[in-house]
Formats: C-alpha cells, sequence, structure tokens
C-alpha cells in the first residue's frame, strides 16, 4: 500500500520536547524541505511539519517535564502524525501533487499508526530516560 | 518580551509557511528544474548503496527459487527417465509376448533376493493363473529362471544366479550343446560346460536353451559368450558367459506356460529303468 513511517516527524516532534519554538520550527522546515527534495514534493512536508509544530508545540513543551506512559506516547505521536497527515493531504489535493489515489484513507490511517509504533519504541529506548 | 518572542516565532512561521506555498506553486507550474535535477542527482548517489543491497538480496531469493525450482525439476526428470525405462522394458514384453509360441503369463517381481547363497525371486502369479513348478520366466532380453513353488496367488523362481540352477544350451552357432551353471562369481556370468575342445567357440557368440533338457523350450536366450578356458584334464571346454538379462534391476517378467513333453519324459525313464 505504501504507507510507511515518517522518522523525520518522530525526530520534529521529540525536538519540540527539548528546544524553544524558533529552533523547532526552523529545524521542521530545513527538514521537510530536504524530505522533500528527496521525495520531488516541493513544499508539502515542509508545509505540514511547520503548521504541525506551530500547533502543538505549546502542548509538547508543557508536557516535555512529565514521566510519559508507553500508551500516552503512542496516543501523541499518533494524533501528531494524524494531523500532520490530514495537513499534507489537504494541502496536497490544492497543489495536486502528490496523487494517494484510493488509498489516502487508508494511507493516512496506517502510515499515521506506524509513524506512532516507532515513536512509541523510540521513546522506550531512548537514552536521556 | 514573551510577546515578542510569540510575534516572532508567528512572522518566522509565516514566512516559512509562504516558501512552502511558493516552492508548490513553483513545482506545479513547471519551475525548480535545477532543484529538482539537484535532488535526483543526490537522491541517486543515496539509493546507490540501497540499491545494492536490493539487487544483492533480489538475487539471493531468485537463487533460492530458482534452486527450489530445480530441486523439482531434477525430481520430474528422474520420474520421467523412471516411467521412460519402464514403458521400454514394457513395450519390449508386449513384443516378447506376441511374438511367443507359447502363452506368456505377465507378472511383477514382489520379492528378490539375490546376495544370499540360496537367491530367489517372487513373482506375482500362482496356480490360480496357471502357473506350475518347472515352467521358466523370461523377459524380453532372455531366460531370468524357473518356477519351484507355486501357491495360489505367487510363485518363487529359482534365478540363474542360483548354485541349483542347471540349464540344457547350446552354442547359437556351432549347435554344439552342455550345461550352463553359475560360475560362482558375482554379477552376470555364467558357465557352459560339457562342450568339446574341438568346437570353435568365439566371444560374442549367443547361447541359447537347447531343449534337450525337456525342462525349456529351445531357443530361449541365455547370454553371450566373453571368453573360453580349456578344460583340465578332459576334453571339453570352460565357456564363460554374461548372461543377457539383469536380475538387479528386473521388475516385470513372464512365466511362459511351457510344459515338458510327458512321452519324452516316460521314455527316458523307461530307458533308466532298462539299465
Amino acid at each position: 500500500m505504501g504507507a510507511e513511517s515518517d522518522l523525520v516527524l518522530i525526530f520534529i516532534l521529540w525536538l519540540a520536547t527539548k528546544k524553544n519554538r524558533t529552533e523547532v520550527l526552523l529545524y521542521a522546515a530545513f527538514l521537510g524541505f530536504l524530505q522533500d527534495a528527496l521525495t520531488d514534493l516541493w513544499g508539502l512536508n515542509m508545509f505540514s511539519k511547520t503548521v504541525l509544530v506551530f500547533i502543538l508545540y505549546g502542548y509538547l513543551n508543557r508536557i516535555s517535564q512529565n514521566k510519559l506512559l508507553f500508551r500516552q506516547v503512542f496516543l501523541i505521536v499518533l494524533v501528531a502524525a494524524l494531523i500532520h497527515n490530514v495537513i499534507f493531504y489537504g494541502v496536497s489535493l490544492f497543489t495536486e501533487l502528490y496523487s494517494p489515489g484510493f488509498f489516502i484513507w487508508s494511507l493516512l490511517i496506517v502510515s499515521s499508526l506506524f509513524t506512532a509504533i516507532v515513536g512509541s519504541f523510540l521513546y522506550l529506548v531512548r537514552e536521556d530516560n | 518580551m514573551r510577546r515578542l518572542a510569540d510575534v516572532k516565532d508567528y512572522i518566522i512561521t509565516a514566512i516559512i509557511l509562504l516558501l512552502a506555498i511558493a516552492l508548490m506553486i513553483n513545482r506545479h507550474e513547471g519551475g525548480l528544474q535545477n532543484m529538482r535535477k539537484a535532488s535526483i542527482t543526490v537522491l541517486s548517489y543515496l539509493e546507490q548503496p540501497l540499491s545494492n543491497i536490493r539487487t544483492y538480496r533480489q538475487a539471493i531469493s531468485t537463487n533460492t527459487y530458482l534452486h527450489r525450482q530445480n530441486i523439482l525439476l531434477q525430481d520430474e526428470l528422474s520420474r520421467l527417465r523412471s516411467v521412460e525405462q519402464q514403458n521400454r522394458v514394457l513395450r519390449s514384453l508386449l513384443n516378447l509376448r506376441e511374438e511367443s509360441a507359447h502363452h506368456l503369463v505377465p507378472v511383477k517381481i514382489v520379492a528378490k533376493d539375490l546376495t544370499s547363497v540360496n537367491s530367489f525371486l517372487t513373482a506375482s502369479a500362482g496356480s490360480a493363473d496357471g502357473v506350475e513348478p518347472g515352467m521358466p520366466m523370461i523377459n524380453s532380453d532372455g531366460l531370468i529362471g524357473q518356477v519351484i513353488l507355486v501357491s495360489n496367488s505367487y510363485s518363487q523362481i529359482l534365478p540363474y544366479n542360483n548354485s541349483m540352477f542347471r540349464v540344457s544350451a547350446k552354442v547359437e552357432d556351432s549347435r554344439a550343446y552342455g550345461i550352463v551353471t553359475r560360475s560362482g562369481r558375482a554379477g552376470r556370468e555364467l558357465v557352459l560346460q560339457y562342450v568339446p575342445e574341438t568346437i570353435p567357440v568365439e566371444p560374442g557368440q549367443v547361447v541359447q536353451t537347447s531343449g534337450f533338457g525337456n525342462q525349456y523350450p529351445p531357443g530361449i536366450p541365455i547370454g553371450v559368450v566373453t571368453h573360453t578356458e580349456p578344460g583340465r584334464g578332459v576334453e571339453t571346454q570352460t565357456i564363460y558367459l554374461e548372461a543377457f538379462t539383469d536380475l538387479n534391476t528386473l521388475a516385470e517378467a513372464f512365466i511362459m506356460e511351457f510344459k515338458p513333453d510327458t512321452t519324452i519324459n516316460n521314455l527316458i525313464n523307461e530307458q533308466t529303468e532298462l539299465f
């Protein structure tokens, strides 16, 4: 189906718990730009990741001091990935840069689930525990 | 101060978003050609090692698939060869059956012991099929042995490599006759004795049943002469021959419904009683 986890998104979410908003915004824009350059989807990831950071930074920064359970991390990453993917596909509909075809909903949900699973496990094995 | 930072972030966000939109529009309208070329070049360099790994993994899976296919094909080939060989044997047996003057009972070899001194074969036909003790067993190559015991459905055969086996035989061209027995050596070697030394026998000549013993009909091929040796202290020669039939690969055969002529047997018995 082509669904895959978004490691860049996971990294940006982790950055949002560590750095200030300006830095995270710039990182999100730069990494999104690189991702776009490699996937020939110019501007799509850059736009959706920047918007996601703009929306979620406040919440992520607030909970960064808490000790989170596995399922909480899973839920947070899942929601973040869903928001990101909704923005991504929403923008792609307007720009017609990306054609997910009939699998748009499965891609939306399955990609978000993959990202949430990978993000949760990376949270478990991170070194700053 | 906090508000100033927020304003700064809003401005940065707006600039980034505008930049992203500009990229999207340019991409959509056919712009960014140079950037796209550069990104594709970079991507191709990055993907090269990955593609090598992918090619290697694909080669491994293809190799595994081909290996499996090879085994299946070898198995199929082996089966077909076996079927072909069986087909050839059955065809030759069919020809023999059509040409034979005597009625032939087709049999399968259901048990065999060729390694012990008392070697034997067991055939899948018995008295219910008309088989009687004394009948010869043959196939399209030649003589195999003689029926010695019969049950309702099976019969026991004395093969030519048994030490008890005897058959009256003659050399095809010279008509000189003798007795064929096993030579005592392994394999298909038989020995023809009691042929006078004055009879010239050459390697390659065919030895067949003579019919003089009234046990087998004449003309059943037994083997081919390999070499001869002069007898020690007697005026006969020892003729070695290689049997035509291979007992090791034997699976199908015929039992020939041949019955000795009772008149001849009676005359022989009467003569024995006279002297």
